[in-house]
């Protein structure tokens, strides 16, 4: 898992259907300190965040069949949370 | 998933049986910005997409889980056609 900002959404009309009624985010990779590093991704959002919050991320095809109870899961990024706050030795984010 | 734009399309009459009817196009990884980012690939084509098309698509195991023969060594599939993105 690790953590990233949401920084936009996909609207998409034309999709497979096991992503019918799934909410897509954009979600950039984000460090501990609060800087935003690596490529962007999309994730389907499974706790209502938005755009701006900082949330917990998972890619991991396993973790989505849990969450998802898919059998052949299509989807392998999942936003797990919202961050409230880290805590960091030398401060923290939020 | 990652967004891409639709920059071809492959056509292969001999391959493995579990990617056969399997549609093929050559995807460019785009930034949601829209810049291209990194190597073209190809990915199998579930919804329909053509060249021109924004999409986004699943790399890894998941893209096989996309067609109804799940055995299959697909490692990128298209999910869906981006009718718009908002940063």
């Amino acid at each position: 898992m690790y953590i990233g900002k949401v920084i936009g959404d996909v609207v998409s009309t034309v999709k497979h259907p096991s992503l019918d009624t799934k909410k897509l985010l954009i979600v950039q990779p984000m460090r501990p300190d609060g800087k935003l590093e690596g490529e962007p991704i999309i994730a389907i959002d499974m706790v209502d965040s938005g755009i701006g919050d900082v949330v917990l991320i998972v890619d991991q095809g396993t973790a989505a069949r849990q969450v998802l109870t898919m059998d052949y899961p299509t989807i392998r990024t999942l936003i797990l949370g919202v961050v409230d706050r880290i805590d960091l030795p030398d401060g923290g984010v939020r | 998933m990652h967004i891409a734009k639709v920059i071809g399309t492959v056509v292969a009459t001999r391959k493995v049986d579990s990617l056969r009817g399997q549609k093929f196009l050559v995807i460019q990884p785009l930034t949601p910005e829209g810049e291209e980012t990194g190597r073209p690939l190809v990915a199998i084509d579930i919804v329909r997409a053509g060249p021109g098309d924004v999409v986004f698509f699943v790399r890894g195991r998941e893209a096989a889980h996309a067609i109804e023969e799940k055995f299959n060594p697909a490692d990128a599939a298209i999910m869906g056609i981006v009718d718009k993105v908002d940063l």
